[in-house]
């Protein structure tokens, strides 16, 4: 019984390996013998998914920053000089839209500056503490934050109120326009690197057109003859993939290298726009399928019109 | 009228030798017959000695390694003829194969079809060479006018 499994096994198993060994040959062979030809549909590839990961990465950074922003609604009260703010708590609690409030007195907030800037002789000049007390309110979500604010506003005794709105908005504004900008030069660079594939097959599928003749007269089939072309496509935009990856990862390293020497506020920044284990092993996975994507549908576009004649 | 893969399927059964030997020039004279077995996707180890016996019957064992252009026409002509049976076809078409050949090379030749013959092979030969046509005792048909002729039943 085991026997006949196993004869049965071989018998599926060995047409297949027999076809892959055929394709992957002849797939090499082109490859090989195309020589620079291959370099004009790599490089191209290679330049379309480098632009397309470099975008969808910082999409990705740009759209973590304003969740981490967004996440934060926040409302920073400060009181005019003199008035202390502990009366105040109780009231601002009792609005409805408010999930907490918590108390910053002055002098708690001038320690903690002095700490954060190191405590110098000079800053002890200033004749006292220039701060005012200040009322950190938690809204219940973003959306109620604008109507809070203009309440909290006209509160007796309340100097300024302070918001991320307007840090938001900016924010948003420009991840639609990275977006935008990263849509259009991904669509005009596809269709740069369909046409550059497309032609270097039919320019190669031209150069062997008289061993395709011998092999159409010795019986090959027309899958058997045009598949090792469309493979070659396909090899085209998973090399293409593969380079692009390591430039994204180069230009990472680099950028973090550049990051590492700035001062503190500007690496606090930067793991703000840290990405995920996950994200991070989709980029190589995505420029892949991408790549191979665009190379079986260029080569398909050139091996068409001869397989089809 | 065939068509596609039809057509490819019906060309398997067939040898076809022709004038000009039609060798694929990059690659040797093992890769081009074997190149007909490899494109029906037989494996690899049945083409190897497959490949053996039909580059024997032509007498080329000790150029296989060779490319098309390092060969004489004569032994071109017998790689294609290697290639033309390495399917072990019922009916090889050979279409003027001593046509570009010296007479010692063309006599050859018909001396490895007569072979085939032998074996159990039809074979069908077009030629314009009166002295081969003289000298063969098998059947004879004419082309005239568009019409055949028969002149001689072996």
């Amino acid at each position: 019984m085991g026997a006949l499994d196993l004869k049965f096994l071989k018998q599926k198993v060995e047409p297949l390996l027999t076809r892959m060994d055929y394709l992957l040959r002849e797939t090499g062979l082109g490859l090989r013998r195309g020589g620079w030809m291959n370099w004009a549909a790599i490089s191209t590839v290679t330049v379309l998914l480098f632009l397309f990961g470099l975008s969808l990465q910082a999409s990705w950074q740009v759209e973590g920053l304003l969740e981490q922003v967004g996440s934060q609604v926040e409302v920073s009260v400060y009181l005019q000089p003199g008035i202390p703010a502990a009366p105040l708590r109780l009231q601002v609690a009792n609005l409805p839209q408010v999930a907490e409030v918590e108390v910053i007195s002055k002098d708690q907030a001038w320690a903690e500056l002095l700490a954060d800037l190191g405590a110098e002789a000079t800053m002890q000049d200033l004749g006292g503490n220039p701060l005012v007390d200040e009322l950190k309110v938690k809204a219940q979500n973003s959306e109620v934050v604008p109507k809070l604010a203009e309440q909290l506003m006209q509160m007796p005794g309340v100097g300024s109120v302070q918001y991320l709105d307007e840090a938001l908005k900016h924010l948003e504004k420009l991840s639609q326009g990275l977006s935008w900008i990263g849509f259009t030069v991904t669509i005009v660079l596809t269709v740069t690197a369909l046409s550059v594939i497309t032609t270097t097959i039919r320019l190669i599928v031209m150069a062997r057109r008289y061993e395709i003749e011998v092999m159409q007269l010795v019986g090959a089939t027309t899958t058997w003859i045009y598949l090792p072309f469309v493979l070659q496509g396909v090899a085209f935009g998973l090399i293409g993939g593969a380079i692009a990856w390591s430039f994204i990862a180069a230009t990472q390293r680099f950028a973090a290298h550049l990051l590492s020497q700035q001062p503190n506020f500007m690496q606090l920044l930067a793991n703000g726009l840290r990405l995920s284990l996950l994200e991070l092993l989709m980029v190589p996975l995505i420029l892949l399928s991408f790549g191979a994507l665009v190379g079986l549908v260029g080569s398909l576009l050139a091996v068409r019109r001869f397989a089809l004649r | 009228m065939l068509w596609g893969d039809r057509l490819s399927l019906l060309r398997r059964r067939l040898g076809i030798v022709f004038q000009d030997y039609r060798l694929i020039p990059r690659r040797t004279v093992a890769e081009n017959v074997a190149l007909v077995l490899r494109t029906q996707g037989v494996p690899r180890a049945e083409i190897h000695h497959r490949l053996q016996s039909a580059l024997e019957v032509v007498g080329l064992q000790h150029k296989a390694t060779c490319f098309p252009e390092q060969l004489s026409g004569g032994e071109q002509q017998r790689a294609s003829i290697a290639r033309a049976i390495i399917g072990t076809p019922d009916l090889l078409l050979a279409d003027e194969p001593t046509g570009n050949l010296d007479p010692e090379n063309a006599h050859q030749v018909i001396r490895i079809l007569r072979r085939l013959n032998s074996v159990g092979i039809t074979v069908m030969v077009t030629t314009h060479n009166q002295a081969l046509v003289q000298a063969t005792n098998h059947p004879v048909v004419y082309l005239h006018q568009g019409c055949l002729q028969q002149d001689k039943v072996g």
